[in-house]
């Protein structure tokens, strides 16, 4: 089916007004006072795992923030970093971010710097720590992997966009026998960490870790109505099967003028310019 | 000395050098992942200026006279604001707005990636449709259904429709992760295949 | 004269900068950074949802049958941003040279590798930026480039295949239904991509529905009909986590160690 979707139809204004309205509703009476129930995800249980187990082991934590510039994904993953960093100074631990992005970098720095502070031990915070390797892809996984056998890691957190290098990241960290979490909404490097870290985070949970970790209530209802918005597509989903099997019914099977009518509905765009 | 031969040569070392990981971490293997990421950044920042500021900021503004380019600039340092206490606010600002273009940016990739594939997914269940035909309309239906339940956070899956659903779905999850496990072998191995013949067939003949 | 105004407009803006510095206290800056976040969202937002055709006091876009009145300024701001983003290398350079140039000046330990880093970076750069001028430096870009860096980043990439083998030896062993299902589909497209793996179900006919069971075919309606369905699913999943981080950025009600801080 080829839509052409520049702008929006009016089924895609709908459908996002509806969605962002289901999540905006459920952040509005979270903060209210209704704090949601949210189930247990394995994976982001076993972060503060991680982190003590490093302490306990005298050695370092390695995070990265994967591959991704200044945008959603990374931020979620920079939202985990503040809760690993925070806990790793509480316990006096060291947290190494290896950084692919030279715009993220002085926010990875912050980042770190602050949760340090927050828990009162600024003195602990080491620059070095943060650091830059390359903004190539190979350049930064060599890196990497040269950290990881250097230091000798306890504990790797791998949160953030990953592409061919996250196998290297992975099994780098299992040479040396650190504990492993990986979180990515890169569903095709997926497979590699759950065949080499010892927990992963998918799809979706990865974007549910700032309101598990945080139990904020933005967060947690957040999260609320993004459940509401699966539910809404869920629905979509159902009844345009009935919609379709009515229609292979009562057609003999042929679906072509079924996807015509729904082409049209789909890219309909009332005020748009004649001749699109 | 030939050069051909003489980048072979160094191809060869490289390729050596990384490959000694494998066995552990040392010095040789760490010299060259200083080389690898000093070459890395020396590459970035000669396409950082041939292919980005010159083109799109040096030439409009010196070359075309377009001064207000220069504002780019201004608004570029702000960056740099980070380390200084007193301004970096500034650069906190500039995050900010990029954050904001970022998040106005998906709005528009939200519908463009999965609008075209919830459609794709109003599949008829019901005759006549060839059996074969209904078979993958219904595991493709069932799929999806499964595994949009298995990510459900806001209950527990108390209900045995909703654990058995769930269930289903972390089993479909992990066939298909396993196919994509599967079908990146061959082109992992034939990157290897092709380092070791290079290793051992590519070096040009002396003289040529 | 474009140099002396280039001049002034640098100074102009930063002056403006320093203006704005000295004349904003802590909330107005909050709301500042709330405004230009909002702002920069809403123009994407604003270009997506106006229909084409659509004109502003009088002015239309080139092609008003595609585009509203706000789509070609996408192109420029892109630029805008492509530009600034592109300054802000210099915050990982520095960090690189800060760090590997205390090593060297201190002659701490790996002060030799500190070296081969700058030597490699400073000779790509040059190499890199006046090749074009210089037969020499042309030389020296072609030992650098696909003597080294190419080299090293394809070796880099080759070492999977041995991860992916320790990998999938790791994972044949786990005792778990879900460890089982996952390797044993992986071992099905593995197998059908080979022609020892093809051998297995050779015996079975090409026509008929038995043609469906032979190793190829499974392997081929695993990656199309159920892969596909899947990451289809979990796509949903994403989009919708996207889309709710994407809002609360958006209105500023992102809540963390960077956002929430005092400015």
């Amino acid at each position: 089916m080829d839509l052409r979707l520049e702008h929006a139809s009016l089924f895609v204004l709908v459908l996002e007004l509806l969605l962002c309205g289901l999540i905006l509703a459920r952040i509005f009476a979270a903060r209210g006072g209704r704090i949601p129930f949210i189930r247990r995800i394995p994976g982001l249980s076993a972060i503060d795992e991680g982190v003590g187990r490093a302490t306990e082991m005298g050695r370092p934590v390695l995070f990265s923030l994967g591959l991704g510039g200044l945008d959603i994904v990374t931020l979620q993953a920079l939202a985990v970093l503040g809760h690993v960093a925070r806990l790793a100074a509480r316990y006096a631990s060291r947290v190494i971010v290896p950084v692919v992005d030279a715009v993220i970098f002085p926010v990875t720095e912050e980042v770190l710097r602050d949760a340090y502070a927050a828990e009162g031990k600024p003195e602990l915070f080491q620059p070095e720590d943060v650091r830059f390797l390359s903004d190539q892809q190979f350049a930064y996984a060599s890196g990497v992997m040269g950290i990881i056998n250097r230091e000798s890691v306890a504990s790797s957190f791998l949160f953030g966009s990953f592409f061919a290098e996250s196998l290297i990241l992975a099994e780098a960290g299992h040479q040396v026998g650190a504990v492993q979490v990986a979180g990515t909404p890169s569903t095709t490097q997926i497979p590699f960490f759950i065949a080499a870290c010892d927990y992963t985070i998918i799809g979706e949970e990865y974007y549910a870790a700032s309101a598990y970790l945080t139990q904020e209530p933005t967060f947690l209802g957040s999260l609320i109505g993004q459940d509401w918005g699966k539910i809404a597509l869920l629905a979509t989903i159902v009844i345009m099967v009935g919609v379709a099997s009515l229609w292979s019914l009562t057609h003999g099977g042929a679906m072509t003028g079924f996807e015509e009518k729904l082409t049209g509905f789909l890219q309909y765009m009332p005020g748009a310019a004649a001749g699109r | 000395m030939n050069l051909d031969l003489a980048i072979w040569a160094l191809a060869a070392l490289s390729t050596l050098a990384i490959f000694s990981i494998l066995y552990r971490e040392n010095p040789v293997y760490r010299l060259f992942e200083h080389i690898f990421i000093g070459l890395a950044t020396g590459y970035g920042i000669s396409i950082l200026w041939t292919q980005v500021l010159l083109p799109n900021w040096w030439t409009p503004m010196a070359g075309d006279g377009k001064w207000p380019w220069i504002f780019a600039l201004v608004v570029g340092l702000m960056f740099y604001t980070i380390y200084t206490p007193r301004y970096a606010w500034m650069s906190r600002l500039l995050m900010a707005t990029l954050m904001g273009m970022s998040a106005g940016i998906f709005f528009q990739g939200f519908a463009r990636l999965y609008i075209p594939q919830l459609a794709a997914s109003f599949l008829p269940l019901v005759q006549p449709e060839p059996p074969y035909v209904l078979f993958r309309n219904l595991v493709i239906v069932v799929t999806i259904v499964t595994v949009m339940t298995y990510f459900f956070f806001s209950f527990e899956h108390r209900s045995k429709v909703v654990r058995g659903s769930a269930s289903l779905g972390r089993w479909l999850l992990m066939i298909a992760f396993g196919a994509i496990f599967g079908s990146t072998v061959m082109a992992r191995m034939a990157l290897l295949t092709y380092r070791i013949w290079y290793l051992l067939q590519g070096r040009p003949e002396i003289g040529t | 004269m474009l140099a002396l105004k280039i001049l002034l407009g640098f100074a102009a803006g930063i002056a403006f900068l320093g203006l704005l510095d000295r004349f904003t206290n802590t909330r107005s800056r909050r709301l500042l950074m709330v405004s230009f976040t909002f702002l920069g969202g809403l123009f994407y937002l604003l270009e997506f949802v106006i229909p084409p055709g659509t004109g502003f006091l009088g002015w239309q876009a080139p092609n008003p049958a595609r585009d509203n009145f706000l789509s070609p300024l996408i192109e420029q701001i892109g630029q805008v941003v492509l530009v600034i983003g592109g300054f802000a290398f210099g915050l990982g350079l520095l960090n690189l040279a800060a760090l590997h140039g205390r090593t060297l000046l201190r002659g701490r330990p790996g002060w030799v590798n500190s070296l081969a880093f700058f030597v490699a970076m400073v000779g790509m750069t040059v190499a890199g930026l006046f090749q074009a001028n210089s037969p020499t430096l042309r030389t020296v870009h072609r030992l650098l480039f696909e003597g080294l860096y190419q080299p090293l980043g394809a070796s880099v990439f080759s070492i999977l295949a041995f991860f992916i083998t320790t990998a999938a030896y790791r994972a044949f062993r786990i005792r778990s239904g879900e460890a089982t299902l996952m390797m044993a589909a992986a071992f099905i497209v593995m197998m059908a991509q080979v022609p020892m793996g093809m051998m297995l179900t050779d015996w079975l006919p090409t026509q008929g529905w038995l043609a469906y069971f032979r190793i190829e075919q499974v392997s081929d309606w695993l990656m199309t009909v159920l892969n596909m369905a899947a990451l289809r699913a979990v796509g949903f999943g994403i989009g919708i986590g996207g889309l709710a981080m994407s809002l609360r950025v958006w209105l500023s009600l992102e809540k963390g160690t960077y956002f929430g801080k005092e400015m």
